[in-house]
């Protein structure tokens, strides 16, 4: 069984697997950036590591406000990277096979790898090489 | 087996073999028969060959066999053919290509129009055969790669719409037809099916692949009627992986002792504080904390020279760049490298590489005539390492450059006139401004030097340029050698705090309401006999605007060789700080050359003002292009 953090982004639900997860940061302080883009809130300092924290719902398009003070900060692997999301909702532990594809077009837009039927909810599971990818962009 | 390990070494060694080869190749060309060099070069193409068996790399093995195998025929025949430098050298290339293949994680490039004698002349192929049983792993053939169009890549295409453009979706319609006849188009959002149908789009996603650079893409695509913006990038296919192949540098034995030592002191700190602080001795304390900050000096000290290297790792390629465009050319150099020993800041050789062989060309193309001289040299001038390229050529022509200044209108006559030679020269370094008649095939002087004094000044160094007519060239590099701790000089703009190098600065100054002009529609301060243009930091950084009362702290610093004054809400002070360079996705912000953590823990980001200012204007300009329809 493979685990994923689930949250909230607008009212939509995704996750990401643990695997890719270092640690979820209790509002940290975010440090000006210059000339960010908006979807960058700022940088934090992770053990001496400089961050930027993405707004991931406002990246993704998710016209949210909200903002859970948490900050998840992404393995050093997959990028020097941490993400902002609306609400951390927790762990939800599931089996590769329960994954069903994303509709094609929705999974270039918004980030999705694959959907998670959980009791009646379905968890968006975010694709986060399309993510670094749309980063280059800036 | 984890082979990530060895991969690194086998990149770091096999490029410093590489190197040698280059370089032995064209000192054995001019004395053929020098059995040792012969050697040499093929004890480093067997070193070659050996790794890349062992890590099973199989083209870079055969090949590297191949050149083995010539190397050995030459050993016996006493001497390298003349004929047979040129398919050396190709041959070399060809191994760096293979490298670059490997270090991308591409497969390895086709060898095989090489090794069969495919290349001009078959100088090998009478050559005697080599015995080949050594090569340890055997030469399986290996599937010939796909056909595809080596500088194909895959583009990521997205097209805004203007607000309120009439019948969006047939725009998009044509967009995605004529984008389809570029390349093959992979997908579109939404795609031709669901624009036929019409609607109100705003927004065009697609990817694209084509051999078409990214640039003529985007630039077609804003020529198009509606089109408010468009982001055409490159896809990455692992952008993950990116920075997946480590960096290392090799560390002398002797440097790790000292670390040794120096960590066995810190502890024998430890034991003399602690037992001072146990029994309140206030004196021993004191003593225990001096000796601490010497620790720590001595520490930092040895940690900034694991990040040296000496300044041959970076003008091993010349000799082969020289004898390359002394064929170009037709003229004769003769190259002398001195102070190769000398050591600087990897960053810094790294970021120098391409700058230093721009100034060789631009020497051998403009300054040198029919044959002459070129010293490349670096030495130590206290905290600064001078790197000189010289050339006792046509030099360059104080009057030609006072005529073309005023042409363009750098200067004005008068100007000129009152100019002196020296800063004159500086000139040149002006993207676009060139004095030679005409531009050659390889380079027109001026063209690149831009480039040249920007990298310079990115590293906090500076650009010289001495010269007279008929007297030759000297262009000097004064740079630091290291680049991991620098002065900077805290400002702020709307309670966010920015660090400026030092080396950027070349004064403060609080300036008075009084004292501001007006200019054209720009507002000016008189320093000295000069007029300043006054930039709004905040403006630059794109944060509120507020107006100007009382007096105004600005920064006054140099962009493209004019004085530009910065203002800000406030100037903090200086600070000594250690720089952080930065990693994706933070190196795509452009005008931000790298951050600090303060003493606090607070991060401030290290701005570049000539970049962010680049940036600002490229930015109108664009703006201003996509919103007129």
């Amino acid at each position: 069984m493979a685990q994923l953090l689930a949250f909230q982004l607008g009212s939509e639900m995704y996750g990401l697997e643990v695997t890719h997860i270092q640690e979820v940061v209790e509002s940290p302080p975010l440090y000006y950036i210059p000339r960010a883009p908006a979807s960058l809130l700022g940088a934090i300092n992770f053990h001496g590591s400089i961050l930027p924290v993405l707004d991931l719902a406002a990246c993704l398009g998710f016209g949210e406000k909200e903002r859970d003070l948490r900050i998840i900060v992404l393995t050093p692997e997959e990028a020097q990277l941490a993400l902002a999301v609306s609400a951390i909702v927790g762990i939800v532990s599931f089996a590769e096979e329960a994954l069903l594809p994303g509709q094609e077009g929705q999974t270039l837009t918004a980030c999705i790898r694959a959907v998670l039927p959980d009791r009646g909810e379905m968890i968006n599971l975010l694709d986060l090489n399309r993510l670094l990818v749309s980063l280059d962009n800036f | 087996m984890d082979m990530s390990k060895y991969r690194d070494m086998f990149f770091s060694e096999t490029q410093e073999h590489l190197h040698n080869m280059g370089r032995l190749l064209i000192d054995l060309e001019k004395n053929p028969a020098d059995r040792d060099g012969i050697d040499s070069l093929f004890r480093e193409a067997h070193s070659i060959k050996g790794m890349a068996a062992s890590m099973g790399y199989q083209r870079t093995a055969e090949l590297a066999h191949h050149l083995e195998d010539a190397l050995d025929g030459f050993r016996a025949g006493g001497q390298i053919p003349v004929a047979a430098f040129d398919r050396l050298l190709a041959g070399i290339d060809l191994l760096e290509g293979l490298v670059d293949d490997l270090a991308a994680e591409r497969p390895e490039r086709d060898i095989a129009e090489f090794v069969d004698g495919g290349a001009p002349t078959e100088v090998f192929a009478d050559l005697p055969a080599a015995p080949s049983a050594e090569l340890s792993t055997p030469t399986v053939p290996v599937p010939a790669a796909e056909p595809e169009a080596a500088s194909e890549e895959t583009l990521r295409i997205v097209v805004e719409l203007a607000y309120g453009a009439v019948a969006p979706a047939a725009r998009a319609l044509l967009m995605v037809r004529d984008l389809a006849g570029q390349g093959r188009l992979l997908n579109s959002v939404p795609d031709e099916q669901e624009l036929l149908q019409g609607g109100a789009v705003q927004r065009l996603e697609l990817r694209l692949k084509t051999s078409r650079p990214a640039a003529t893409v985007k630039e077609r695509l804003l020529a198009m009627p509606d089109v408010a913006r468009v982001s055409c990038v490159v896809e990455r296919p692992q952008p993950v992986r990116r920075d997946a192949r480590e960096r290392t540098v090799r560390v002398r034995t002797g440097l790790l002792d000292q670390f040794i030592n120096l960590a066995g002191e810190l502890i024998s700190n430890r034991y003399m504080l602690q037992a001072a602080f146990a029994e309140n001795r206030v004196q021993d304390l004191k003593l225990g904390l001096d000796q601490l900050t010497r620790l720590i000096t001595d520490l930092h000290h040895q940690v900034l020279q694991v990040r040296m290297m000496p300044v041959a790792s970076i003008t091993g390629r010349l000799p082969r760049q020289v004898r390359d465009l002394e064929r170009k050319t037709g003229k004769s150099v003769s190259l002398h490298i001195e102070g190769e020993e000398v050591e600087m800041d990897r960053a810094i050789l790294e970021a120098l590489a391409d700058p230093l062989m721009h100034m060789v060309r631009n020497a051998i193309d403009h300054g040198i005539e029919a044959a002459g001289e070129l010293v490349v040299s670096a030495s130590r001038e206290k905290d600064l390492v001078l790197i000189e390229v010289r050339d006792n050529g046509l030099g360059l022509d104080p009057e030609a450059i006072r005529r073309k200044a005023v042409e363009r209108g750098l200067l004005s006559p008068a100007q000129a006139r009152s100019t002196a030679d020296r800063d004159l020269f500086q000139l040149i370094c002006v993207p676009g401004f060139s004095t030679a008649a005409e531009v050659t095939e390889t380079s027109g002087r001026g063209v690149g030097m831009d480039v040249v004094k920007s990298v310079v000044e990115q590293l906090g160094g500076t650009l010289q340029i001495i010269s007279a007519a008929g007297a030759g060239t000297r262009i000097q590099l004064y740079l630091p050698l290291s680049v991991a701790i620098i002065q900077v000089l805290l400002v702020e703009c709307e309670g966010k705090t920015v660090a400026i190098p030092l080396t950027r600065v070349l004064r403060t100054l609080e300036v008075t309401r009084e004292e501001i002009r007006s200019s054209g529609r720009q507002k000016v301060v008189r320093l000295g006999d000069e007029l300043v243009p006054l930039l709004s930091v905040r403006k630059i950084l794109q944060l509120p605007h507020r107006p100007m009362s009382g007096s105004i702290p600005a920064v006054i610093s140099e962009v493209r060789g004019r004085k530009v004054g910065l203002v800000v809400d406030r100037l903090v002070g200086q600070r000594e700080v250690f720089v952080k360079s930065l990693s994706f996705p933070l190196d795509r912000l452009a005008g931000i050359s790298g951050a600090t953590t303060l003493g606090d823990g607070s991060i401030v980001f290290i701005i570049d003002p000539q970049t962010l200012l680049e940036e600002q204007a490229a930015g109108s300009k664009l703006r201003s292009a996509g919103g007129n329809p």
